[in-house]
Protein backbone atom coordinates (compact mmCIF):
# COMPACT_ATOMS: atom_id res chain seq x y z
CA UNK A 1 0.00 0.00 0.00
CA UNK A 2 1.19 3.44 -0.85
CA UNK A 3 0.51 5.91 1.96
CA UNK A 4 0.84 9.01 -0.18
CA UNK A 5 -1.50 7.76 -2.85
CA UNK A 6 -4.12 6.47 -0.43
CA UNK A 7 -4.13 9.71 1.48
CA UNK A 8 -4.26 11.82 -1.67
CA UNK A 9 -7.27 9.89 -2.92
CA UNK A 10 -8.99 10.21 0.40
CA UNK A 11 -8.25 13.92 0.50
CA UNK A 12 -9.30 14.56 -3.09
CA UNK A 13 -12.54 12.67 -2.78
CA UNK A 14 -13.68 14.08 0.55
CA UNK A 15 -12.23 17.56 0.95
CA UNK A 16 -14.94 19.57 -0.78
CA UNK A 17 -17.75 17.64 0.80
CA UNK A 18 -16.30 18.17 4.27
CA UNK A 19 -15.77 21.88 3.60
CA UNK A 20 -19.44 22.13 2.64
CA UNK A 21 -20.45 20.41 5.88
CA UNK A 22 -18.12 22.49 8.02
CA UNK A 23 -19.30 25.63 6.29
CA UNK A 24 -22.85 24.72 7.28
CA UNK A 25 -21.62 24.21 10.84
CA UNK A 26 -19.59 27.41 11.06
CA UNK A 27 -21.07 29.82 8.53
CA UNK A 28 -17.60 30.92 7.49
CA UNK A 29 -15.91 29.46 4.45
CA UNK A 30 -12.40 30.52 5.47
CA UNK A 31 -12.78 28.89 8.86
CA UNK A 32 -14.34 25.82 7.29
CA UNK A 33 -11.43 25.39 4.91
CA UNK A 34 -8.81 26.08 7.56
CA UNK A 35 -10.27 23.67 10.04
CA UNK A 36 -10.82 20.92 7.48
CA UNK A 37 -7.28 21.39 6.22
CA UNK A 38 -5.92 21.21 9.73
CA UNK A 39 -7.94 18.07 10.39
CA UNK A 40 -6.46 16.42 7.29
CA UNK A 41 -3.00 17.28 8.56
CA UNK A 42 -3.80 15.45 11.76
CA UNK A 43 -5.28 12.59 9.76
CA UNK A 44 -2.04 12.28 7.82
CA UNK A 45 -0.04 12.20 11.03
CA UNK A 46 -2.07 9.30 12.35
CA UNK A 47 -2.80 7.69 9.00
CA UNK A 48 -1.90 4.20 10.15
CA UNK A 49 -4.38 4.28 13.00
CA UNK A 50 -6.97 6.01 10.86
CA UNK A 51 -6.88 3.26 8.29
CA UNK A 52 -8.32 0.88 10.85
CA UNK A 53 -11.40 3.06 11.30
CA UNK A 54 -14.51 2.27 9.34
CA UNK A 55 -15.13 5.88 8.53
CA UNK A 56 -12.06 8.09 8.42
CA UNK A 57 -14.12 10.84 6.85
CA UNK A 58 -16.26 11.07 9.99
CA UNK A 59 -13.07 11.29 12.01
CA UNK A 60 -11.83 14.22 9.94
CA UNK A 61 -15.24 15.90 10.18
CA UNK A 62 -15.34 15.61 13.95
CA UNK A 63 -11.79 16.85 14.39
CA UNK A 64 -12.44 19.71 11.99
CA UNK A 65 -15.52 20.77 13.92
CA UNK A 66 -13.64 20.76 17.20
CA UNK A 67 -10.86 22.78 15.64
CA UNK A 68 -13.36 25.23 14.20
CA UNK A 69 -15.23 25.67 17.45
CA UNK A 70 -12.17 25.95 19.63
CA UNK A 71 -10.43 28.25 17.19
CA UNK A 72 -13.55 30.30 17.00
CA UNK A 73 -13.51 30.87 20.69
CA UNK A 74 -9.78 31.22 21.13
CA UNK A 75 -8.13 32.82 18.20
CA UNK A 76 -10.69 33.86 15.71
CA UNK A 77 -8.37 36.54 14.51
CA UNK A 78 -5.63 34.13 13.64
CA UNK A 79 -7.96 32.24 11.36
CA UNK A 80 -9.30 35.37 9.78
CA UNK A 81 -5.75 36.45 9.04
CA UNK A 82 -5.22 33.75 6.48
CA UNK A 83 -8.65 32.96 5.29
CA UNK A 84 -9.01 33.03 1.55
CA UNK A 85 -12.52 34.23 1.01
CA UNK A 86 -12.78 37.87 1.97
CA UNK A 87 -13.13 39.46 5.37
CA UNK A 88 -16.40 37.79 6.35
CA UNK A 89 -15.61 34.33 5.02
CA UNK A 90 -18.58 34.54 2.74
CA UNK A 91 -19.31 32.41 -0.26
CA UNK A 92 -19.10 34.75 -3.25
CA UNK A 93 -22.06 33.34 -5.17
CA UNK A 94 -24.37 33.05 -2.18
CA UNK A 95 -27.96 34.05 -2.99
CA UNK A 96 -30.43 35.56 -0.52
CA UNK A 97 -31.80 32.16 0.57
CA UNK A 98 -28.28 30.97 1.20
CA UNK A 99 -27.39 34.01 3.28
CA UNK A 100 -30.61 33.79 5.28
CA UNK A 101 -30.12 30.10 6.04
CA UNK A 102 -26.51 30.57 7.11
CA UNK A 103 -27.50 33.50 9.30
CA UNK A 104 -30.27 31.46 10.93
CA UNK A 105 -27.89 28.59 11.61
CA UNK A 106 -25.30 30.90 13.09
CA UNK A 107 -27.80 32.05 15.67
CA UNK A 108 -27.94 28.51 17.06
CA UNK A 109 -25.50 27.32 19.73
CA UNK A 110 -22.62 25.27 18.32
CA UNK A 111 -23.92 21.95 19.58
CA UNK A 112 -27.39 22.46 18.08
CA UNK A 113 -25.98 23.60 14.78
CA UNK A 114 -23.67 20.61 14.64
CA UNK A 115 -26.54 18.22 15.33
CA UNK A 116 -28.80 19.88 12.77
CA UNK A 117 -26.14 19.70 10.06
CA UNK A 118 -25.19 16.11 10.86
CA UNK A 119 -28.81 15.05 10.65
CA UNK A 120 -30.20 17.17 7.85
CA UNK A 121 -27.14 17.48 5.61
CA UNK A 122 -24.90 14.52 6.35
CA UNK A 123 -27.90 12.26 6.92
CA UNK A 124 -26.84 10.67 10.21
CA UNK A 125 -29.33 9.09 12.58
CA UNK A 126 -29.68 10.25 16.16
CA UNK A 127 -27.57 7.32 17.32
CA UNK A 128 -24.88 8.09 14.77
CA UNK A 129 -24.80 11.70 15.90
CA UNK A 130 -24.60 10.60 19.49
CA UNK A 131 -21.55 8.52 18.66
CA UNK A 132 -19.92 11.18 16.54
CA UNK A 133 -20.44 13.93 19.10
CA UNK A 134 -19.87 11.76 22.17
CA UNK A 135 -23.22 12.82 23.62
CA UNK A 136 -26.19 10.78 24.89
CA UNK A 137 -28.94 10.15 22.33
CA UNK A 138 -31.42 12.08 24.48
CA UNK A 139 -29.17 15.11 24.37
CA UNK A 140 -28.91 14.84 20.61
CA UNK A 141 -32.69 14.67 20.28
CA UNK A 142 -33.04 17.71 22.45
CA UNK A 143 -30.46 19.64 20.42
CA UNK A 144 -32.20 18.71 17.17
CA UNK A 145 -35.57 19.67 18.57
CA UNK A 146 -34.46 23.04 19.90
CA UNK A 147 -32.52 23.78 16.76
CA UNK A 148 -35.51 23.02 14.56
CA UNK A 149 -37.80 25.13 16.67
CA UNK A 150 -35.40 28.03 16.41
CA UNK A 151 -35.50 27.60 12.62
CA UNK A 152 -39.28 27.31 12.47
CA UNK A 153 -39.78 30.98 11.60
CA UNK A 154 -38.01 30.42 8.32
CA UNK A 155 -38.93 26.82 7.62
CA UNK A 156 -42.58 26.02 8.05
CA UNK A 157 -41.89 22.31 8.03
CA UNK A 158 -40.46 22.78 11.55
CA UNK A 159 -43.35 24.90 12.79
CA UNK A 160 -45.64 22.09 13.94
CA UNK A 161 -43.12 20.04 15.83
CA UNK A 162 -44.29 18.70 19.17
CA UNK A 163 -42.74 20.42 22.14
CA UNK A 164 -40.06 18.58 24.02
CA UNK A 165 -40.67 18.23 27.74
CA UNK A 166 -37.20 19.68 28.22
CA UNK A 167 -38.00 22.71 26.06
CA UNK A 168 -38.04 26.27 27.25
CA UNK A 169 -41.80 26.66 27.02
CA UNK B 1 -40.90 3.80 5.14
CA UNK B 2 -44.23 4.90 3.82
CA UNK B 3 -42.81 7.58 1.58
CA UNK B 4 -40.71 4.99 -0.19
CA UNK B 5 -43.79 3.55 -1.77
CA UNK B 6 -45.30 6.64 -3.23
CA UNK B 7 -42.83 6.78 -6.07
CA UNK B 8 -41.83 10.35 -5.35
CA UNK B 9 -40.87 12.37 -2.38
CA UNK B 10 -40.67 16.06 -1.86
CA UNK B 11 -37.43 16.98 -0.21
CA UNK B 12 -38.20 19.27 2.69
CA UNK B 13 -37.26 22.86 1.98
CA UNK B 14 -34.75 23.02 4.79
CA UNK B 15 -32.82 19.90 3.78
CA UNK B 16 -32.82 21.05 0.20
CA UNK B 17 -31.57 24.54 0.96
CA UNK B 18 -28.99 23.25 3.39
CA UNK B 19 -27.68 20.86 0.77
CA UNK B 20 -27.38 23.69 -1.71
CA UNK B 21 -25.64 25.94 0.78
CA UNK B 22 -23.10 23.22 1.46
CA UNK B 23 -22.70 22.43 -2.22
CA UNK B 24 -22.06 26.06 -3.06
CA UNK B 25 -19.41 26.28 -0.36
CA UNK B 26 -17.91 22.99 -1.46
CA UNK B 27 -17.69 24.18 -5.03
CA UNK B 28 -16.12 27.47 -3.97
CA UNK B 29 -13.54 25.76 -1.78
CA UNK B 30 -9.94 26.06 -2.86
CA UNK B 31 -8.22 22.86 -1.81
CA UNK B 32 -4.49 22.99 -1.50
CA UNK B 33 -2.59 20.12 -3.09
CA UNK B 34 -2.59 16.98 -0.98
CA UNK B 35 1.20 17.11 -0.99
CA UNK B 36 0.97 20.46 0.78
CA UNK B 37 -1.11 18.89 3.53
CA UNK B 38 1.39 16.10 3.92
CA UNK B 39 4.34 18.50 4.01
CA UNK B 40 2.64 20.77 6.49
CA UNK B 41 1.82 17.84 8.76
CA UNK B 42 5.50 17.03 9.03
CA UNK B 43 6.46 20.59 9.88
CA UNK B 44 3.66 21.02 12.38
CA UNK B 45 4.25 17.83 14.30
CA UNK B 46 6.63 19.25 16.86
CA UNK B 47 4.57 22.27 17.66
CA UNK B 48 1.40 20.29 17.97
CA UNK B 49 2.99 17.63 20.10
CA UNK B 50 3.39 20.29 22.76
CA UNK B 51 0.39 22.50 22.23
CA UNK B 52 -2.24 20.10 21.04
CA UNK B 53 -1.33 16.77 22.53
CA UNK B 54 -3.94 16.80 25.23
CA UNK B 55 -6.65 18.11 22.95
CA UNK B 56 -5.86 15.55 20.26
CA UNK B 57 -6.03 12.73 22.74
CA UNK B 58 -9.39 13.98 23.88
CA UNK B 59 -10.61 14.10 20.32
CA UNK B 60 -9.45 10.58 19.66
CA UNK B 61 -11.08 9.29 22.77
CA UNK B 62 -14.32 10.88 21.71
CA UNK B 63 -14.24 9.84 18.11
CA UNK B 64 -12.59 6.48 18.20
CA UNK B 65 -15.60 4.84 19.75
CA UNK B 66 -17.99 6.25 17.26
CA UNK B 67 -16.87 5.02 13.90
CA UNK B 68 -18.19 1.52 13.70
CA UNK B 69 -21.78 1.57 12.80
CA UNK B 70 -22.60 4.09 10.13
CA UNK B 71 -24.07 1.45 7.90
CA UNK B 72 -27.26 1.43 9.93
CA UNK B 73 -27.88 5.15 9.53
CA UNK B 74 -30.19 6.96 7.21
CA UNK B 75 -28.97 7.11 3.65
CA UNK B 76 -26.79 10.17 3.80
CA UNK B 77 -28.14 13.26 2.17
CA UNK B 78 -24.69 14.68 1.68
CA UNK B 79 -23.48 16.54 -1.31
CA UNK B 80 -22.29 14.39 -4.17
CA UNK B 81 -21.28 11.73 -1.76
CA UNK B 82 -18.61 9.18 -2.43
CA UNK B 83 -17.82 5.92 -0.79
CA UNK B 84 -15.05 5.35 1.67
CA UNK B 85 -12.15 6.51 -0.41
CA UNK B 86 -9.58 4.13 0.96
CA UNK B 87 -11.49 1.05 -0.02
CA UNK B 88 -13.43 2.00 -3.10
CA UNK B 89 -11.96 1.71 -6.55
CA UNK B 90 -11.70 5.37 -7.26
CA UNK B 91 -9.66 7.56 -9.46
CA UNK B 92 -8.03 10.39 -7.58
CA UNK B 93 -8.29 14.04 -8.11
CA UNK B 94 -11.88 14.62 -9.05
CA UNK B 95 -13.49 17.30 -6.92
CA UNK B 96 -16.44 15.81 -5.19
CA UNK B 97 -18.99 18.39 -6.16
CA UNK B 98 -17.96 19.98 -9.42
CA UNK B 99 -20.66 19.05 -11.89
CA UNK B 100 -19.10 18.08 -15.17
CA UNK B 101 -20.09 20.69 -17.69
CA UNK B 102 -20.31 18.98 -21.01
CA UNK B 103 -20.97 21.43 -23.78
CA UNK B 104 -24.04 20.40 -25.65
CA UNK B 105 -26.23 21.98 -28.21
CA UNK B 106 -29.65 22.24 -26.65
CA UNK B 107 -32.17 21.53 -29.37
CA UNK B 108 -34.84 23.25 -27.31
CA UNK B 109 -34.55 26.75 -26.00
CA UNK B 110 -35.65 26.67 -22.39
CA UNK B 111 -37.56 29.71 -21.31
CA UNK B 112 -36.15 29.88 -17.83
CA UNK B 113 -37.17 33.44 -17.13
CA UNK B 114 -40.68 33.96 -18.44
CA UNK B 115 -42.22 30.74 -19.58
CA UNK B 116 -44.99 31.33 -22.04
CA UNK B 117 -48.33 30.84 -20.33
CA UNK B 118 -50.80 28.25 -21.36
CA UNK B 119 -48.45 25.44 -22.32
CA UNK B 120 -49.81 22.29 -20.70
CA UNK B 121 -47.65 19.96 -18.69
CA UNK B 122 -46.62 16.84 -20.55
CA UNK B 123 -48.62 13.85 -19.47
CA UNK B 124 -47.20 10.37 -19.54
CA UNK B 125 -49.39 9.49 -22.51
CA UNK B 126 -47.71 12.23 -24.55
CA UNK B 127 -44.21 11.10 -23.68
CA UNK B 128 -41.95 8.41 -25.01
CA UNK B 129 -39.59 7.73 -22.12
CA UNK B 130 -36.31 5.88 -22.41
CA UNK B 131 -33.42 5.13 -20.12
CA UNK B 132 -29.98 5.60 -21.66
CA UNK B 133 -26.56 4.63 -20.40
CA UNK B 134 -24.80 7.42 -18.64
CA UNK B 135 -21.38 7.90 -17.17
CA UNK B 136 -19.26 6.37 -14.44
CA UNK B 137 -16.44 7.60 -12.29
CA UNK B 138 -15.04 7.20 -8.78
CA UNK B 139 -17.76 4.81 -7.76
CA UNK B 140 -20.50 7.02 -9.18
CA UNK B 141 -22.85 5.78 -11.88
CA UNK B 142 -25.46 7.52 -13.93
CA UNK B 143 -28.25 6.85 -16.37
CA UNK B 144 -30.03 9.39 -18.49
CA UNK B 145 -33.80 9.54 -18.68
CA UNK B 146 -34.98 10.89 -22.01
CA UNK B 147 -38.48 12.27 -22.39
CA UNK B 148 -39.60 12.74 -25.98
CA UNK B 149 -42.83 14.49 -26.87
CA UNK B 150 -44.61 11.87 -28.91
CA UNK B 151 -47.89 13.78 -28.99
CA UNK B 152 -48.95 16.31 -31.56
CA UNK B 153 -48.84 19.44 -29.45
CA UNK B 154 -46.28 21.33 -27.43
CA UNK B 155 -46.09 20.43 -23.77
CA UNK B 156 -43.95 21.47 -20.85
CA UNK B 157 -41.66 19.74 -18.40
CA UNK B 158 -40.06 21.35 -15.41
CA UNK B 159 -38.42 20.04 -12.27
CA UNK B 160 -37.63 16.59 -11.05
CA UNK B 161 -38.99 13.27 -12.24
CA UNK B 162 -39.86 10.86 -9.46
CA UNK B 163 -37.44 7.95 -9.41
CA UNK B 164 -37.56 4.89 -7.19
CA UNK B 165 -35.25 1.88 -7.30
CA UNK B 166 -36.67 -1.62 -7.09
CA UNK B 167 -35.04 -4.89 -6.19
CA UNK B 168 -35.51 -8.13 -8.11
CA UNK B 169 -38.76 -8.78 -6.32
CA UNK B 170 -40.12 -5.43 -7.43
CA UNK B 171 -39.96 -3.98 -3.94
CA UNK B 172 -38.94 -0.35 -3.63
CA UNK B 173 -35.52 -0.21 -1.99
CA UNK B 174 -34.61 3.44 -2.57
CA UNK B 175 -36.27 6.69 -3.45
CA UNK B 176 -34.15 9.16 -5.37
CA UNK B 177 -33.22 12.33 -3.54
CA UNK B 178 -33.82 15.46 -5.56
CA UNK B 179 -30.57 17.28 -6.14
CA UNK B 180 -30.07 20.36 -8.23
CA UNK B 181 -26.55 19.22 -8.92
CA UNK B 182 -24.59 16.08 -8.36
CA UNK B 183 -21.44 14.29 -9.35
CA UNK B 184 -22.45 13.34 -12.85
CA UNK B 185 -25.22 15.74 -13.76
CA UNK B 186 -27.59 18.46 -12.80
CA UNK B 187 -27.75 22.20 -13.26
CA UNK B 188 -25.58 24.80 -11.58
CA UNK B 189 -26.12 25.41 -7.89
CA UNK B 190 -27.90 28.69 -7.35
CA UNK B 191 -29.96 28.37 -10.50
CA UNK B 192 -33.42 26.92 -10.90
CA UNK B 193 -34.50 23.91 -12.87
CA UNK B 194 -35.21 25.15 -16.39
CA UNK B 195 -38.67 25.14 -17.89
CA UNK B 196 -38.52 23.00 -21.00
CA UNK B 197 -41.22 23.39 -23.62
CA UNK B 198 -41.21 20.44 -25.98
CA UNK B 199 -42.66 20.77 -29.46
CA UNK B 200 -43.74 17.52 -31.04
CA UNK B 201 -40.72 15.28 -31.48
CA UNK B 202 -38.41 17.23 -29.19
CA UNK B 203 -36.71 15.73 -26.18
CA UNK B 204 -35.70 16.63 -22.67
CA UNK B 205 -33.67 14.58 -20.26
CA UNK B 206 -32.67 14.14 -16.65
CA UNK B 207 -29.72 12.40 -15.04
CA UNK B 208 -30.26 9.67 -12.46
CA UNK B 209 -27.18 8.97 -10.46
CA UNK B 210 -26.09 6.68 -7.70
CA UNK B 211 -23.11 4.78 -6.49
CA UNK B 212 -21.75 1.32 -7.07
CA UNK B 213 -20.72 0.86 -3.44
CA UNK B 214 -22.18 1.47 -0.04
CA UNK B 215 -21.63 5.06 0.89
CA UNK B 216 -20.92 4.22 4.51
CA UNK B 217 -17.96 1.93 4.09
CA UNK B 218 -17.25 1.47 0.40
CA UNK B 219 -18.38 -2.14 0.47
CA UNK B 220 -20.27 -3.87 -2.31
CA UNK B 221 -24.05 -3.66 -2.39
CA UNK B 222 -26.83 -5.37 -4.31
CA UNK B 223 -27.47 -3.60 -7.61
CA UNK B 224 -30.86 -2.06 -8.22
CA UNK B 225 -32.88 -4.28 -10.53
CA UNK B 226 -35.20 -1.63 -11.96
CA UNK B 227 -36.14 2.01 -11.82
CA UNK B 228 -39.67 3.29 -11.50
CA UNK B 229 -39.92 6.65 -13.21
CA UNK B 230 -42.63 9.27 -12.88
CA UNK B 231 -42.42 12.36 -15.11
CA UNK B 232 -42.56 15.74 -13.33
CA UNK B 233 -46.06 16.66 -12.19
CA UNK B 234 -47.37 13.25 -13.15
CA UNK B 235 -48.71 10.43 -11.04
CA UNK B 236 -48.26 7.58 -13.49
CA UNK B 237 -45.02 5.69 -13.72
CA UNK B 238 -43.06 3.59 -16.13
CA UNK B 239 -40.63 0.89 -15.16
CA UNK B 240 -37.19 0.23 -16.58
CA UNK B 241 -35.18 -2.89 -15.92
CA UNK B 242 -31.54 -2.18 -15.20
CA UNK B 243 -29.24 -4.46 -17.13
CA UNK B 244 -25.50 -4.57 -16.55
CA UNK B 245 -25.81 -1.87 -13.93
CA UNK B 246 -24.01 -1.93 -10.61
CA UNK B 247 -25.70 1.18 -9.25
CA UNK B 248 -26.76 0.21 -5.76
CA UNK B 249 -26.84 3.14 -3.33
CA UNK B 250 -27.25 6.90 -2.88
CA UNK B 251 -29.85 7.33 -5.59
CA UNK B 252 -30.31 10.90 -6.82
CA UNK B 253 -32.32 12.57 -9.54
CA UNK B 254 -31.42 15.86 -11.21
CA UNK B 255 -33.80 18.27 -12.93
CA UNK B 256 -35.13 17.88 -16.44
CA UNK B 257 -33.02 19.84 -18.93
CA UNK B 258 -33.32 20.41 -22.68
CA UNK B 259 -31.84 17.88 -25.05
CA UNK B 260 -31.05 14.21 -24.75
CA UNK B 261 -27.76 14.27 -22.85
CA UNK B 262 -29.04 15.19 -19.41
CA UNK B 263 -26.31 17.82 -19.32
CA UNK B 264 -27.10 21.48 -19.26
CA UNK B 265 -24.72 24.35 -19.60
CA UNK B 266 -26.79 27.42 -18.96
CA UNK B 267 -23.81 29.63 -19.74
CA UNK B 268 -23.98 28.68 -23.41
Amino acid sequence: MNDDQDFDEFYASSYRRLVGQLYAMTGNLGEAEDSVQEAYCRAWQRRHRLRAYDNPEAWVRTVAFRIAVSSWRRTRRRLLAHQRHGPAGEVPEAGPDHVALVAALRRLPDSQRQAIVLHHLVGLSVDDIARETNAPAGTVKSRLSRGRRALADQFVEFADLPMQPTGKE
Amino acid sequence: MSDLHEGRRYTPAFDHQLAEVAATAARTAQPRPASWIRQRSRRATTRRAVAGGVATLAVLAGVGFGLRSYAAGRPPAGVAATGSPSSSPSSPGTPATAPPVIPSTPPVTPSTQRPAPGVPTCTISQLAISLQDGNAGSGHRSKTLVFTNSGGTTCRLRGYPGVAALNRSGVTVADATRRLSGYLGGVAIGTSPPTVDLAAGQSASAVVEGMAVNLSDGSACTPYAALLVTPPDETHSVRFALVNSDMCSTLEIHPVVPGVTGQYNQYN
